[in-house]
């Protein structure tokens, strides 16, 4: 009997415990519920004035979900970027490099020269991109794409680009005074052997209005010719979705080739 | 006496050519450009560069020691040469008549640059490298990687990158020590300051 009376006592004990843990919880639960809604309340307030969107809110509605990033760092979604930089003005870099020199700053006046350089070969590329086809094959040029790259300092010195595009079908021309290219070209020239694997040819030679050039072809990029001009320079075709080696090749021929050589001062 | 007066006097001349050159190749490249001839000019700034790269190197070319501590220069060897085209201008000294032998150059934009930049400043990269006979040092303050060769006896190399130049002294039948202490006798700070 005793055992009995004290099992009860166990178990309502137990029960009471449970009861006070289970009252806890929900005091627990509702407090938290308060908060984040006095939270998202206060955030909104904030947003409403200051404009910018909060990120504190679990699961509210953030007016504009690209400015934040997971962590909660805000990620730019505005400004228009840099502004072109003015070709330098030749004659006046000119005149800099000659009274540096009479100075004896030697270093002042090869900084001057460089920058006469920039200035004469942006100018050669500009003129070079306005002589060029304004449509190839069907396709019209897309003038945003149009680049032209010198760096004086390293590897590369005059790049200039072209791009001709409508709906997935592209060719893009990239002509580059860069010895190293056409080295390494002519090198690729020497080597015939590598031009076939035996069972697919992927690259041969050909010639381009009396040029020697190869042309590539990959599953993935499309057909590529590259052509060596004269002795620094390379002319690099880069044609997307054409159906035929002779498409591609119809559509290289529509260039100039003698007045783009003549134009980057190559034989 | 005679001998430095006639090596003043050629320096003198070989200065005032370059100068001439220099001068006619800034009126070459305003004609042109005025004319329209963009690649005419283009050359010609190409040749000012030249000329001003050989100034330059002739200027560091000042700065190279008399002798080596024991070892007198080889005047016929001493070079300046190159083009502004790709490696830039080499300027070299060689010193010592017998079986000891050094050399200084510089070479302003070294295609070996980078390189060595990315081996001096990353420990890991120049840890994974892994050559005995390579290490990294300091000289006037300026990191440079010492290298002993297999190919001379005891015959070591230091390289100092200096912006855009690179500073090479190389010396045979010598010692580590000696060569450090070669190097920090050089005037390495004045040398950076004529090519950058």
């Amino acid at each position: 009997m005793k055992q009995r009376l004290l099992l009860i006592l166990f178990a309502c004990a137990a029960i009471a415990i449970q009861t006070e843990s289970n009252a806890q919880g929900f005091l627990k639960k509702l407090k938290d519920k308060v908060e984040k809604k006095a939270e998202d309340a206060l955030d909104k307030k904030i947003a409403d004035k200051t404009g910018v969107g909060n990120t504190t809110g679990n699961g509210s509605a953030n007016p504009n979900p690209t400015s934040n990033s997971k962590n909660g760092r805000p990620v730019n979604t505005s400004g228009e970027g840099l502004k072109n930089s003015t070709v330098p003005d030749v004659l006046q870099q000119i005149t800099d490099a000659d009274l540096a020199y009479n100075k004896q700053q030697f270093g002042e006046a090869r900084f001057s020269v460089q920058q006469a350089l920039l200035g004469v070969e942006l100018q050669i590329g500009k003129q070079l991109l306005q002589s060029l086809p304004a449509e190839v094959a069907g396709l019209p040029k897309d003038s945003t794409e149009d680049r032209v790259m010198s760096a004086r300092y390293g590897w590369a010195n005059l790049t200039i680009q072209r791009i001709y595009q409508k709906d997935d079908k592209q060719l893009s021309i990239l002509i580059g005074n860069n010895a190293m290219y056409a080295g390494a070209l002519d090198m690729y020239f020497g080597f015939a052997s590598t031009q076939s694997n035996g069972e697919t040819q992927n690259t041969k030679q050909i010639r381009i209005k009396g040029n020697k050039a190869i042309i590539q072809f990959e599953e993935r990029e499309g057909y590529t010719i590259l052509m060596q001009m004269g002795t620094s320079g390379m002319i690099t075709w880069k044609g997307i979705n054409f159906t035929t080696e002779k498409d591609m090749m119809d559509a290289v021929q529509q260039f100039d080739i003698d007045s783009i050589k003549k134009t980057m001062g190559e034989q | 006496m005679k001998k430095t007066y006639s090596i003043v006097f050629a320096l003198l001349i070989t200065t005032l050519a370059n100068a001439q050159d220099f001068k006619k190749n800034i009126t070459t490249a305003q004609t042109n450009y005025n004319s329209g001839k963009l690649q005419d000019a283009h050359f010609a700034l190409l040749q000012m560069m030249q000329d001003l790269d050989i100034t330059i190197g002739k200027e560091v070319l000042k700065l190279f020691p008399p002798s080596m501590d024991s070892l007198p220069s080889v005047q016929k060897e001493e070079t300046v040469s190159g083009s502004s085209q790709f490696t830039g201008v080499t300027i070299e000294k060689k010193y010592g008549l017998f079986a000891k032998k050094a050399s200084l150059n510089v070479v302003i934009n070294s295609p070996l640059l980078n390189a060595l930049n990315a081996y001096i400043n990353s420990p890991m990269l120049a840890g994974f490298g892994g050559d005995p006979n390579t290490k990294i040092v300091k000289v006037s303050n300026y990191k440079a990687r010492l290298t002993k060769q297999d190919d001379e006896q005891n015959a070591y190399r230091l390289e100092i990158p200096m912006s855009n130049a690179l500073l090479s002294l190389k010396i045979n039948n010598s010692s580590e020590a000696e060569l450090l202490a070669l190097a920090s006798q050089l005037p390495i700070a004045k040398m950076a300051g004529l090519v950058q």
